[in-house]
C-alpha cells in the first residue's frame, strides 16, 4: 500500500495540497509516481501564472506515459521546484518532500472543502 | 491471461504487470526502468522471456523446409550458429523477425509471442509430410542474460563452460545433471546469454543468477535497451507490408536459392527500390516521442515514428522513426509532432549506443 501522510489534503486526480497560511505546496502522490515509473520531464507553467482550481498547469512525463497535472487549489504560482529540473526522480524517491513540484499563493479558501483527505483519498485508489 | 513459470517469482519480486501479448509479464521490478537499464549497461541483469515462441523443426525434410521458408544462405549457417532472420509468407507479408539456430539434425526458432500460433499456422500450411514443427514454448522457459559481466560470471559458475563461445554460437551444457541451452545473443546491445531450459529447472536457475548477483530486470528496461541498440521490434519498425529494405534489413535477403519462396521477391527491382529509410533521432528540446507521432522536415510531414524512449545512457530522448528515403539526412534538423506540441530532433545513425569491445 502507499503512504499517505494524514496531514496532507489531496484530488482525485493524485496531487497532493500541503497548507501553510495561505501557500499550498503541490505535488503528486506516491500512487500516482508509481503507476508513472521512473519520471524523466516534469514541464509547468511559469511563475505568476493565475489558475483556477483543476485548471491543468503542466505535465509529467516518465519512460513509459505522460500525465496532465491539475491544480488542486484556485491561485497565482509563487515558486516552482527548479531542483527537478536536474532531479527529476526525486518526484520518484522522495514525491512528498523533495519532490513538490509548485507553490500556489491561495485565491480561494474554498477550494479546501472539495479536496479529499487521507482516508478518503485511500479509497480513490 | 497466460503465466510463465516464473511468474511467482516476479510477485515475490514485487514487479509491476502488464499485459504483453497476451502474457503476464513484469514491465519493471521497484528498481524501476532507468536503473534496471543502468545495471543491465554497467553488470548484469536478467530477463524472463519465456514468452517468446520455442519451436523445432524436425524430421528428413528439415533442412530443405528452412531452405523454402526463409532468406537465409542454409549453408553458411553451421552447426552450432544463429541468425537473425524473417519470416515472410507467399504474399510478400512479413510474419515475424526470429532467431534459428542450427542443431546436427534440427533447427530451433525463437519467434515473436505475440506471432507464435500464426507464424506456426503458415509454417504448417507449407509444409511437407517429412516435416516436425514442435512448439516446445510451454514445457521450457528461457532467460536473457545480459550485460559485460554475464560471460565472466557464467565462466566462473560453469568452470569455464562457455569460454570458447562466439557471438551467435550456441551450445548445450549440464548444470545438476540439467541440459541448458546456451546462446551468445541478445537484445540490449550488450554481450550476454540467452538460455532455454526445462520449465521444472526454472526456479534453480533463478536462484543461481539471484546468489550470484545478477539482477532480474522487465521488459520496460528491454525495450530502452533495444531502442538504444538500433534494434528492431515487430509491430513497431517490422510490420506485415514493410519493405525489409526500407527498414535496414537488406542483408538479411541472402538466400540465392531456387527452393525459397520469396526468391522471385527479394531479387526483384520493386524491392531493391524501397521509399523509405529508418533513421535514428535525437530529441534536443524535453519531451519523449513516441509510437505513430509524425515527422516533419519543415511544413511537410516525411514519416513517424515507430519506437521513443529516454535514454538513460546518453540522458536524452531518442527515437527510431521511418521517413521517406530522400529525408535520410544525418544531422538534419526535423521536428517530431508530440501531442499538441514540437519537439526539435536531429536525425543520427543507428544505433544510438554500441558498447566497447574488449
Amino acid at each position: 500500500m502507499s503512504e499517505i501522510p494524514n496531514n496532507l489534503k489531496y484530488s482525485k486526480d493524485h496531487e497532493w495540497v500541503n497548507i501553510e497560511d495561505n501557500i499550498a505546496t503541490i505535488g503528486i502522490t506516491l500512487h500516482a509516481a508509481e503507476s508513472l515509473g521512473d519520471i524523466v520531464y516534469i514541464d509547468v507553467s511559469s511563475l505568476n501564472q493565475e489558475l483556477k482550481q483543476f485548471d491543468k498547469f503542466g505535465e509529467i512525463e516518465s519512460v513509459k506515459a505522460v500525465s496532465d497535472l491539475f491544480v488542486p487549489v484556485s491561485g497565482k504560482i509563487v515558486e516552482v521546484n527548479e531542483e527537478l529540473e536536474g532531479n527529476p526522480e526525486y518526484v520518484n524517491d522522495d514525491c512528498y518532500e523533495k519532490g513538490w513540484i509548485i507553490k500556489v499563493e491561495i485565491s480561494n479558501l474554498d477550494d479546501l472543502t472539495t479536496l479529499l483527505n487521507s482516508s478518503e483519498y485511500e479509497k480513490i485508489i | 491471461m497466460s503465466k510463465t513459470i516464473f511468474y511467482e517469482q516476479h510477485l515475490d519480486n514485487n514487479a509491476k504487470m502488464v499485459d504483453f501479448a497476451g502474457w503476464d509479464m513484469p514491465i519493471n521490478y521497484p528498481l524501476g526502468i532507468i536503473k534496471e537499464s543502468n545495471i543491465v549497461r554497467n553488470s548484469s541483469g536478467f530477463f524472463d522471456v519465456s514468452h517468446m515462441g520455442r519451436v523445432e523443426i524436425r524430421g528428413n525434410g528439415a533442412e530443405s523446409f528452412i531452405d523454402k521458408i526463409l532468406p537465409i544462405d542454409i549453408n553458411s549457417l553451421k552447426i552450432g550458429s544463429a541468425k537473425y532472420t524473417l519470416l515472410i509468407n507467399e504474399k510478400k507479408e512479413i510474419l515475424d523477425d526470429l532467431i534459428i539456430y542450427r542443431f546436427t539434425d534440427y533447427f530451433l526458432l525463437i519467434i515473436n509471442a505475440s506471432n507464435t500460433v500464426e507464424d506456426i499456422n503458415w509454417m504448417q500450411s507449407v509444409k511437407g509430410k517429412e516435416v516436425e514443427i514442435n512448439n516446445i514454448t510451454s514445457e521450457t522457459g528461457m532467460l536473457a542474460i545480459q550485460g559485460p559481466d554475464v560471460i565472466k560470471i557464467f565462466n566462473s559458475i560453469l568452470n569455464n563452460a562457455i569460454e570458447d563461445l562466439g557471438r551467435y554460437k550456441f551450445k548445450n551444457i549440464l548444470i545438476e545433471n540439467n541440459d541448458i541451452f546456451v546462446a551468445r545473443t541478445g537484445y540490449t546491445g550488450e554481450d550476454g546469454v540467452e538460455i532455454i531450459f526445462k520449465s521444472e529447472f526454472g526456479y534453480k536457475i533463478w536462484e543461481l543468477l539471484i546468489n550470484n548477483g545478477v539482477t532480474p530486470c522487465g521488459l520496460g528496461a528491454r525495450d530502452l535497451l533495444r531502442i538504444e541498440a538500433g534494434l528492431h521490434l515487430y509491430g513497431h519498425e517490422i510490420t506485415k507490408k514493410s519493405n525489409p529494405i526500407d527498414i535496414g534489413l537488406k542483408r538479411l535477403l541472402e538466400s540465392e536459392s531456387s527452393k525459397y519462396i520469396n526468391n522471385d521477391y527479394i531479387h526483384s527491382e520493386n524491392i531493391k527500390k524501397g521509399l523509405f529509410s529508418m533513421i535514428g533521432l535525437v530529441v534536443t528540446d524535453r519531451g519523449i516521442p513516441r509510437e505513430e507521432n509524425e515527422i516533419y522536415y519543415k511544413d511537410s510531414v516525411i514519416g513517424k515514428v515507430t519506437s521513443g524512449t529516454h535514454s538513460s545512457t546518453l540522458r536524452r530522448s531518442i527515437a527510431i522513426g521511418i521517413v521517406k528515403k530522400d529525408f535520410n539526412i544525418i544531422n538534419n534538423t526535423v521536428r517530431i509532432k508530440v501531442r499538441d506540441k514540437f519537439l526539435n530532433a536531429t536525425i543520427t545513425k543507428l544505433p544510438f549506443y554500441k558498447r566497447s569491445k574488449k
